[in-house]
């Protein structure tokens, strides 16, 4: 535990010195995980107060049982799972408020959904693949898909490279990419049940 | 219309091409998507360049606001184990730290009134790759009884340290050697405590035990 983290230290490392009690370790497994964590209440609808309150359990709930927590693979489907549970709990709650005692059931906002937790995994794995596959693949591979993307001609300009070279260079740097999720564990053969839109 | 068989470095192309034209409501243009479809390297670019999209395209709603991350990074400041571990680092003097897994916590499953009067031993029950270790805790007179089993693979013999850690600082309160044969006992005060056990290069620890 003698140098300090950083944001590439692996998954498995991380949790190893988190266990530990580095909290340097710590803070950077947070802020790796965050996004993957808030989706869940965020995604259910939850209020922004309420999905602050879902994400600190959440993350409490880790920090307790970090010492069962070493599977690196299995940490990003052990978070979703906590923060669907804990979704389910607060939205349960909320809804129990509001609807006081005469009503009949209530109708509960989020619940334990392995196909939203199975997609929030993949995407949180292509991120963190896109992450580690750096400059100029990063703009690259991201620009053309964001709804503001300004052509082909804007991101030559931006990037300092030939309008020619975009094609080829963003050819290349999707065989990086693949690479990088294959080493993520995440799937890049085709699976006929698997598009998405 | 038939689309020429495509050259397969252009694929990837072809495919984020395909994916972004759809994203934007345009068409690729004419068999594109039919030859991407009717090789499994064409599927397979498809599919990364439609998961690609997706992520990138996310909401930024999914972004937890800094003051919650930040509270969150906190968390682990706060703990004993945050706050020793670099001088339980030193402790270690090189060796292989294991921290073992609390699996039990006897008071955490405990009702929440018992009857007057009764007083129950705490049992705590730890494990790890080297060994299994699990612990009772009574209180006699003013101080508490720590009795402690070892299991492992075979009888080896490990040196045990307690350590306790109040006044913010770490001190040896006992030192002696136990084994899959040889239970131990020790006495400790009220506090936060940590078990050392030591065995060749390997150091397992156990804590923070908080007792009472």
């Amino acid at each position: 535990m003698s140098t300090p983290p950083n944001s590439a230290e692996s998954t498995e490392v991380l949790l190893e010195r988190c266990i530990q009690g580095d909290a340097d370790s710590w803070a950077v497994l947070v802020e790796r995980f965050g996004r993957l964590v808030y989706s869940v209440p965020a995604r259910a609808g939850l209020a922004p107060e309420a999905r602050d309150d879902v994400f600190q359990v959440v993350w409490l709930l880790t920090h307790r049982h970090l010492s069962q927590l070493r599977d690196a693979r299995g940490f990003p489907s052990w978070l979703v799972r906590t923060a669907q549970r804990e979704t389910w709990r607060a939205s349960k709650k909320i809804n129990r408020d509001a609807a006081g005692p005469s009503t009949g059931p209530v109708q509960v906002l989020a619940w334990a959904d392995p196909e939203q937790a199975e997609r929030l995994e993949r995407l949180h794995q292509v991120r963190a693949a896109l992450d580690g596959i750096g400059e100029p693949c990063r703009s690259l591979l991201t620009e053309l898909f964001r709804s503001d993307s300004a052509g082909y001609t804007a991101i030559a300009e931006r990037l300092g490279v030939p309008r020619g070279s975009v094609g080829p260079t963003r050819a290349r740097c999707m065989e990086r990419l693949k690479g990088a999720m294959e080493n993520n564990g995440l799937e890049t053969e085709h699976r006929s049940n698997t598009t998405s839109s | 219309m038939e689309h020429p068989p495509i050259d397969p470095a252009a694929l990837n192309d072809l495919a984020l091409d395909a994916v972004a034209k759809r994203l934007n409501g345009e068409s690729p243009a004419d068999g594109v998507d039919d030859a991407l479809s009717n090789t499994e390297a064409g599927k397979s670019a498809l599919q990364v360049a439609e998961i690609l999209a997706e992520a990138v395209r996310e909401q930024d709603g999914d972004m937890p606001p800094t003051h919650a991350l930040r509270k969150a990074q906190a968390i682990a400041g706060t703990s004993p184990l945050a706050r020793f571990s670099k001088e339980l680092d030193k402790l270690a003097s090189g060796a292989r730290r294991i921290v073992a897994s609390l699996d039990l916590d006897s008071r955490l499953s405990r009702p929440m009134h018992s009857y007057r009067g009764a007083t129950e031993a705490t049992q705590l029950a730890f494990s790890s790759d080297a060994c299994e270790v699990d612990i009772e805790l009574d209180a006699v007179g003013e101080e508490w009884c720590i009795t402690g089993q070892l299991s492992c693979d075979a009888d080896e013999s490990w040196s045990v340290e307690v350590i306790s850690a109040s006044d913010e600082r770490l001190e040896c309160l006992d030192r002696f050697r136990a084994s899959t044969t040889t239970p131990f006992t020790t006495r400790v005060p009220e506090g936060v405590f940590f078990l050392l056990l030591r065995r060749g290069d390997t150091l397992v620890e156990l804590g923070p035990v908080i007792v009472p």
